[in-house]
């Protein structure tokens, strides 16, 4: 099984401290004047520069994709729902350069199923929603998206435990 | 009708600058409340208050995951009597390799009510896991979805762009 493509591949390797500054920026960047500076304290034995120093090279070789605020979209008055269309091979980059053009669609997946083009839309409005799904559906390449709209939650945590044995992928 | 705004122009300010990257400076927020006009205690001030109701949940990083070892990606989508999905929901959610987990709607075409996204770093701890859940689930049939492209993946930009990308 080859692995999943990224655009990004990095041959760096995270150490000690990379993964310390990791779990603690997972967890929550402090609010306060000088966070970076509580985080090294937390740490120990290290500087708020030095901190400041590694994120930037996690940045630099995109193991941080990004580091921002994280909001609630329903708490913001959003809605979401996710997509899957069926796409032949030869038109998966076609299909994906038109799903990428809208803002909403925030994640975008290949996976083996004959529904194999999974996204995620999230639409000020379920009106708005509807009109981008059905500006979608008018492409010929696309016959129809199926509507996955989320019941119930039971789980959203996207912390990664960086500190647990890491195998080679076999 | 008229309904109320959500939020105030100020907040919806908070919120556009607070999605994009944290400065790397000393003192971020001061950087950013500058930027917004405000001092840094009214920034912070408003970040708790977004916090309090739940619609900042909290300045975090994103991980491309598979840089840090965590190749093997998959949306494992189970068929699970109705009455069970509390159930198997919550003992779904207390596993550290499955990071979401939701009750949706089925469809003739795609007959799954609960779906868990997993992520491991090796095949011998996917098939483990693979195993513990169809004995903790015990569904009625189920499908693994393994991802092989990442063809986009961003944060969600609120109160800004174009919705339709040019195409509305």
């Amino acid at each position: 099984m080859e692995p999943a493509k990224t655009l990004f591949p990095s041959d760096y390797q995270i150490d000690e401290l990379d993964k310390k500054i990791l779990m603690l920026l997972q967890r929550g960047i402090p609010f306060c004047s000088r966070p970076y500076q509580t985080m090294a304290e937390e740490i120990g034995g290290v500087t708020e520069d030095e901190v400041l120093c590694r994120i930037a090279v996690l940045k630099e070789q995109h193991i941080i994709r990004r580091m921002s605020g994280f909001f609630n979209s329903r708490k913001l008055g959003y809605t979401s729902v996710l997509c899957a269309i069926q796409v032949p091979d030869d038109q998966v980059e076609g299909v994906a350069a038109l799903l990428n053009r809208f803002p909403g669609i925030t994640h975008n997946y290949l996976r083996q199923h004959t529904y194999n083009m999974w996204f995620t839309l999230i639409s000020g409005s379920q009106e708005e929603l509807e009109k981008i799904l059905a500006i979608i559906e008018q492409d010929p390449r696309i016959d129809k998206v199926l509507r996955f709209y989320s019941k119930q939650r039971f789980k959203i945590d996207v912390t990664f435990d960086l500190h647990k044995e890491v195998t080679d992928g076999d | 009708m008229v309904t109320e705004p959500l939020f105030t122009q100020e907040e919806i300010a908070v919120i556009r600058a607070l999605q994009v990257d944290l400065p790397l400076v000393s003192e971020p927020y001061k950087l950013v409340a500058e930027h917004l006009g405000m001092t840094e205690e009214r920034l912070l001030e408003i970040m708790n208050r977004l916090r309090d109701r739940g619609c900042l949940k909290r300045m975090s990083i994103a991980l491309r995951h598979n840089n840090v070892g965590y190749t093997i990606n998959v949306m494992m989508v189970w068929d699970v009597p109705e009455d069970r999905l509390d159930q198997v929901g919550q003992a779904v959610a207390a596993c550290p390799q499955v990071t979401h987990c939701y009750a949706r709607n089925r469809l003739p075409e795609f007959d799954y009510n609960f779906y868990s996204m997993v992520h491991t770093t090796s095949e011998a701890e996917y098939d483990a896991l693979v195993k513990q859940l169809e004995t903790q689930i015990n569904p009625r049939k189920y499908c693994a979805l393994r991802t092989t492209a990442e063809l986009k993946k961003i944060g969600m930009k609120y109160f800004v762009e174009d919705p339709y990308g040019g195409l509305g």
